[in-house]
């Protein structure tokens, strides 16, 4: 267990929902909800967080729910528990899950692999417990290519880090690093918030 | 692009608070006296910090980069023009409130034509 990140998303958990639950959910609702209404068959949500994307997901779905941080999960077990189907949430980091190869049929993220330490190793984690075929959905805040906020996103980025998340890392590279195929990219804010969408190839990864 | 008025109104409120708070600073903190590079550079950098604050304060209400990096930008430009504009004319504090606001809007329009280009699918 990744103890340093554990113990950071630890004391982000109490702000977590004042800084995000509000402006930004509401800010980013409507593309969420497009995103998580493909979810089918049996899901893997990554960092659930205290929970706050659960309320966009469709009804009815089977969801296993995972964060490292026991503090952001203890505040996500309401809204779990209110949402109308079947969710299950486990303390997990994502370097050490315990699922068998091919557990499911998709995994979603959201605002996740800004924050994992190694995002390609936790991409292709993903992809090791994914069936073959399976898709991944991501709705990531990432670097920029457009002046001047890529610049400000790289000189921003050694306090954010510092705070909680990576702000100008490139998932769109990591996730075809970690050997998934890229079907759809949507820009939700300048090239800087996006949902991307992949697919799991056949051929298992070797991690 | 944003077409909910209650988000155009907090970007616009962010931009410009931001805009005006850095023009306030950048004039109150930088002499007359500066030759006018140095001034804006120094405008940038504090305009950079109030922008850091701005983004910050406005997040939880109204978004999280669709607020922090326009007020960013506003901040860092409002900074270096008041700056500027304090080592060429020594100006007073009225107009460099106004300014900064000002230069704070303009960046926030800048960031809505940008976010028109690239919004939706691209791949």
């Amino acid at each position: 267990m990744d103890l340093e990140t554990r113990k950071k998303w630890d004391s982000a958990a109490s702000l977590f929902d004042v800084m995000g639950g509000y402006g930004p959910e509401k800010r980013w609702a409507s593309h969420k909800k497009r995103l998580f209404s493909g979810m089918e068959g049996n899901i893997l949500f990554m960092a659930v967080g205290t929970g706050l994307d659960i309320a966009c997901f469709p009804p009815g779905k089977d969801i296993t729910g995972i964060d490292i941080s026991p503090k952001m999960l203890a505040r996500a077990e309401s809204r779990a528990a209110a949402y109308p189907g079947n969710m299950t949430l486990r303390v997990m980091d994502v370097h050490e899950m315990d699922f068998p190869e091919a557990s499911f049929d998709q995994v979603y993220t959201s605002c996740t692999f800004c924050s994992v330490p190694d995002p390609v190793k936790g991409l292709a984690a993903l992809r090791r417990v994914l069936k073959p075929g399976g898709k991944l959905g991501m709705f990531e805040h990432t670097g920029s290519r457009c002046f001047p906020f890529n610049v400000m996103l790289n000189v921003m980025n050694p306090v954010a880090r510092h705070l909680g998340p990576e702000i100008n890392r490139d998932t769109e590279a990591n996730v075809r690093a970690a050997g998934f195929e890229i079907t759809k990219v949507t820009n939700v804010f300048l090239d800087v918030v996006k949902t991307i969408e992949a697919t799991a190839p056949a051929d298992r990864p070797s991690t | 692009m944003e077409h909910r008025a209650y988000f155009i109104f907090g970007d616009v409120l962010a931009c410009a608070v931001t805009g005006a708070a850095a023009g306030w600073l950048a004039h109150a903190a930088i002499p007359g006296d500066w030759h006018p590079l140095i001034a804006m550079a120094a405008g940038m950098l504090l305009g950079f910090l109030v922008g850091a604050i701005g983004g910050v304060v406005f997040t939880p209400l109204f978004g999280a980069l669709e607020i922090s990096l326009p007020a960013g930008l506003a901040g860092m430009m409002a900074g270096s023009v008041v700056g500027m504009l304090q080592a060429a004319a020594e100006i007073g504090p009225e107009t460099a409130l106004w300014s900064g606001a000002l230069t704070g809007l303009a960046c926030l329009a800048y960031s809505y034509i940008l976010q028109a280009r690239m919004h939706g699918e691209v791949r």
